[in-house]
């Protein structure tokens, strides 16, 4: 909070408000840190419940519950919002930029989050308590049937929320990673926190839509009475697919950040360089593409094709390579150095080992058979806790006491982060090392006979538990210790100057980053600081030679801003809007006027948003310069839209592969789905599939329009698009209501379900685009587009035509065959 | 050729393929599976159409065409993993039988 202009402003306003990339990072550390907390007492009181035989602790619909919110809380609400956190926060000063590429979004991303959050929390005080099925969300245990409580569905949508959220982090760092670069600062120069991030994003690009898409179909189930996963034709194996298809990837998005930090921290504390970076760099790259196809080794015993088994044995075995690379990397950059053991370092240390231990555990689950004996125990539960606490939490706290001088300017008890290593190491192999010796029990039960055996270990693996828990106390204790008197931290604390820019700025940074009118460019001779004119005016030695006049024009940002013009870092608009999604969601489950409340505030944040743009009154400070490959041929809102599209076919895809496994499982279950006409008025199809293509022509001509600055052709491409659109949802609400009234509702059969949850996602496309369309027709009207300010236009362009491209597969799919 | 009727042109091209594809679909479904697979086909084309024109993706930076390619290539595994999903499905036995 070093702006002029927000130390005026309450305090509060401004932490509600703010959009400053290292503020939202701080939101997102401490909620993060919370959700914690909540995991973490939630684990103790299973954990409770296991360590004697036959103990009543916990009921068992209580202990499931425990289980569900436990896992479901560490793996979406903490996780990977702490890696958000330290990328929130460092990743815009380690490539050299003054903020994210859409500080707003940042701040909606963060909202979205914790209205997710509240959402879940929230779903224990439904009646009958929250989901109890399990993290997995396995079918059919997430159904109506086996869990009927209001809060499993609360818990879907504040995970459809979630993800949105993430989605729209996603968008925005790949964007500020790829089109935000200092000048001379090429992707392979920047630290391997950065670029692991990067890869992470471009897993949860994919990863986290196609998660969207089954989320959806089970909501739509246990809340529409769609029949996805109780009907033989979808059930089971549907969720599984495309929940692991999805949870495979998710494991190295939790992973990677933590792993990242262990590698940096390493090359840091040791004085030396990352050995083999670049081969660091092709693991990682090999072990994204792979996450892609390992995820049946999950599924070996649902009865699939056994060479659908052999295949992904196979996978995941090879998977085990680049890993085994980078953990060599990582070992090789530790020999000759001065190695110097703070805290940090020692945690660095220990992710290490423990990945090590996690990852060779996981080498025996790829074996099928192996993985017959050990699925589903206690086995498992140790080896994934290796990896994903072991190497991936370890990490992030690694990267908590690596970044803490930095965010905070104030260093910590050196003693006291010593002491809590050592009791946190001791806690977590206590706490789940004995767990590889319950390989026989059972991780889904929550009580066992004496008879078993298993009795002794657990008690050992509770007293881990609780130790482990207490080192987080210390944990706690250390960083408000620090916060309430520790020392001041210099701008580099660690001797890491020369690794990333971030230690070469004052602890905690200015409010852009950098000293005031300067940016950094990476030359030859390393980071230097200088004006934008020394660089706009005249090549720079040592710089890429992209970088040039040519290159580097003063062009007005985000629609006519200077670019050295930073506007205030508030809006109000990214809190209120997801606290009307939160107020409408949770409205649906705890009474109409929340609801009706929420759908006001919601319908209003639109309104405010939108305005606020037409009076531009938030300004973004574009970096013209810098590098930008290999996007440097498109605008940063352009390019945001169309990272948007590859996201939503990672939704649609996995739509429309569930569409073909229940449509060819419909001919063996004997399921008459219904002809071409039968049900569907092949008419209307056709005639919603040329209101769209005709849409699509407008809305080229309105883009036509603006970029030659005829203003009537632009307005009239607008409106006509608009006025398509809405035909097209008139003529769709008119299909479905004389469906319904034929009997044909949601839950009539599996073909009906399908039909309705997919048209329904495509209709809802097209509401939120004609919504977005308002804004461009009063903006055009406002005389608020150029050819040389069309980008908003452009972006929606791309929008709409991927609207079109969707409908071309549904109507076939539905109407034709 | 002037742009407005560049895009009229693609306009008439999706047109034409829309009355193929519902002729294929009506008049033409006696061809069993390939009236399936010519509409299919069609449906394809006309989303190669539209991601080129409609989303302007002709205009578009090399880059922006490899990420498309992969966002589709990344579906290709689930498909054939649900491929070989359906030839043997004891899941459907075990929920027809129950």
């Amino acid at each position: 909070m070093e702006g002029k202009e927000q130390t005026r402003v309450n305090p509060l306003i401004v932490w509600l408000f703010t959009t400053n990339h290292k503020n939202v990072g701080i939101l997102y550390l401490v909620t993060s840190l919370y959700f914690l907390v909540v995991a973490g007492i939630l684990a103790l009181t299973f954990r409770i419940q296991l360590t004697v035989p036959e103990n009543n602790f916990l009921t068992a619909s209580a202990y499931n519950q425990a289980v569900t919110a436990h896992g479901l809380f560490m793996l979406l609400w903490v996780v990977t919002p702490l890696a958000s956190a330290f990328a929130n926060y460092v990743i815009p000063i380690q490539i050299g930029a003054k903020d994210m590429a859409f500080p707003r979004l940042n701040a909606l991303s963060y909202w979205l989050y914790l209205a997710s959050g509240i959402m879940a929390l929230s779903s224990f005080f439904a009646p009958g308590g929250t989901a109890d099925w399990g993290w997995t969300t396995y079918a059919p245990l997430n159904t109506l049937q086996y869990s009927p409580q209001a809060g499993g569905s609360l818990m879907g949508l504040a995970i459809i929320i979630l993800l949105s959220s993430s989605i729209v982090a996603t968008i925005n760092f790949m964007v500020t990673i790829f089109r935000l670069r200092a000048p001379g600062m090429k992707l392979m120069l920047l630290p391997l926190f950065s670029i692991f991030w990067l890869v992470t994003i471009f897993l949860m690009l994919w990863a986290f839509p196609a998660f969207l898409a089954p989320l959806i179909l089970l909501v739509a189930d246990r809340v529409l009475g769609t029949v996805f996963f109780t009907s033989p034709e979808g059930g089971a194996l549907l969720w599984d697919h495309l929940l692991w298809f999805f949870g495979h990837p998710e494991v190295y998005i939790l992973l990677l950040p933590g792993l990242a930090i262990t590698g940096d921290i390493l090359a840091v504390f040791s004085g030396r360089k990352l050995y083999a970076k670049k081969v660091i760099v092709g693991a990682l790259i090999v072990a994204a593409i792979l996450s892609y196809i390992v995820w049946v080794h999950h599924m070996f015993m649902t009865g699939i094709h056994p060479g659908l088994r052999e295949a992904f044995n196979i996978t995941t075995e090879l998977i085990s390579i680049p890993f085994g690379v980078i953990t060599i990397s990582y070992i090789l950059t530790l020999v000759g150095g001065k190695i110097r053991f703070t805290t940090p370092m020692l945690f660095a240390i220990g992710a290490l080992a423990l990945f090590i231990i996690g990852g060779a555990s996981g080498v025996f689950n790829s074996s099928v058979a192996l993985n017959f004996g050990m699925r589903g125990t206690f086995w498992v539960v140790g080896h994934f806790h290796y990896t994903i606490v072991g190497g991936g939490i370890t990490g992030l706290i690694a990267g908590l006491y690596y970044w803490w001088p930095k965010m905070t300017g104030r260093m910590f008890n050196e003693k006291l982060g010593k002491l809590h290593f050592i009791i946190y190491m001791i806690g977590f192999n206590l706490l789940y090392f004995p767990m590889h010796a319950l390989y026989d029990m059972p991780r889904r039960i929550y009580v066992y006979e004496a008879a078993t055996g298993w009795g002794p270990i657990n008690m050992l693996i509770t007293m881990g538990g609780f130790l482990f828990g207490a080192s987080f106390i210390l944990f706690f204790w250390i960083l408000l210790d620090s916060l309430r008197r520790g020392p001041v931290a210099s701008d580099d604390p660690w001797n890491a100057k020369n690794y990333s820019i971030e230690w070469n700025v004052p602890s905690p940074p200015p409010e852009f980053n950098f000293p005031e009118g300067k940016v950094p460019v990476i030359t030859a001779q390393g980071l230097e600081f200088r004006s934008i004119n020394e660089i706009v005016g005249g090549p720079v030695s040592g710089i890429s030679a992209r970088i040039g006049p040519s290159k580097a024009p003063n062009i007005p940002a985000n629609g006519g801003t200077p670019m050295e013009h930073h506007g205030p870092h508030l809006s109000p608009w990214p809190f209120v809007l997801s606290m009307g999604v939160a107020m409408t969601l949770l409205g649906l489950f705890f009474g109409p006027g929340l609801l009706i409340l929420g759908l006001a505030v919601f319908i209003g944040s639109l309104v405010g948003w939108g305005w606020e743009d037409l009076k531009e009154r938030f300004h973004v400070a574009i970096e013209a310069l810098g590098e930008k490959w290999p996007f440097d041929k498109v605008e940063n809102h352009t390019f945001a839209m169309w990272v948007f599209v590859f996201g939503e076919i990672g939704l649609f895809g996995p739509l429309f592969m569930a569409y073909f496994f229940v449509r060819a499982n419909a001919s063996l279950t004997g399921f008459a789905w219904p002809l071409p006409g039968q049900i569907h008025d092949i008419t209307l199809g056709a005639l919603n599939t040329i209101l769209l293509f005709t849409s699509g022509l407008t809305m080229s001509l309105a883009l036509i329009g603006a970029k030659r600055g005829e203003e009537d052709l632009l307005r009239a491409g607008l409106v006509a698009t608009f006025i398509l659109g809405a035909v097209f949802l008139a003529v769709k609400g008119f299909e479905w209501s004389e469906l319904f009234a034929e009997g044909i509702t949601f839950g009539s059969d599996i073909s009906a379900s399908l039909y309705y949850v997919l048209t329904g996602i495509h209709g809802a496309h097209v509401l939120a685009g004609l919504i977005a369309l308002i804004y461009l027709i009063i903006k055009a009207y406002k005389g608020g587009f150029s050819p040389h300010r069309h980008v908003g236009v452009e972006a929606f362009a791309i929008y709409w035509g991927m609207v079109d491209a969707v409908w071309m597969f549904l109507f076939p799919l539905f109407y034709l065959i | 050729m002037d742009e407005v009727w560049k895009y009229v042109m693609v306009y008439a091209t999706l047109m034409a393929a829309l009355v193929i594809e519902v002729a294929l679909a009506v008049n033409w479904r006696t061809l069993g599976p390939l009236s399936t697979a010519g509409v299919l086909a069609i449906a394809s084309l006309q989303a190669v159409f539209g991601f080129l024109y409609y989303m302007h993706g002709i205009y578009g930076s090399r880059s922006i065409t490899l990420m498309m390619i992969l966002s589709l290539a990344v579906i290709i595994p689930l498909f054939i993993a649900f491929l070989f999903s359906i030839e043997f499905p004891p899941h459907i036995t075990q929920i027809t039988e129950g």
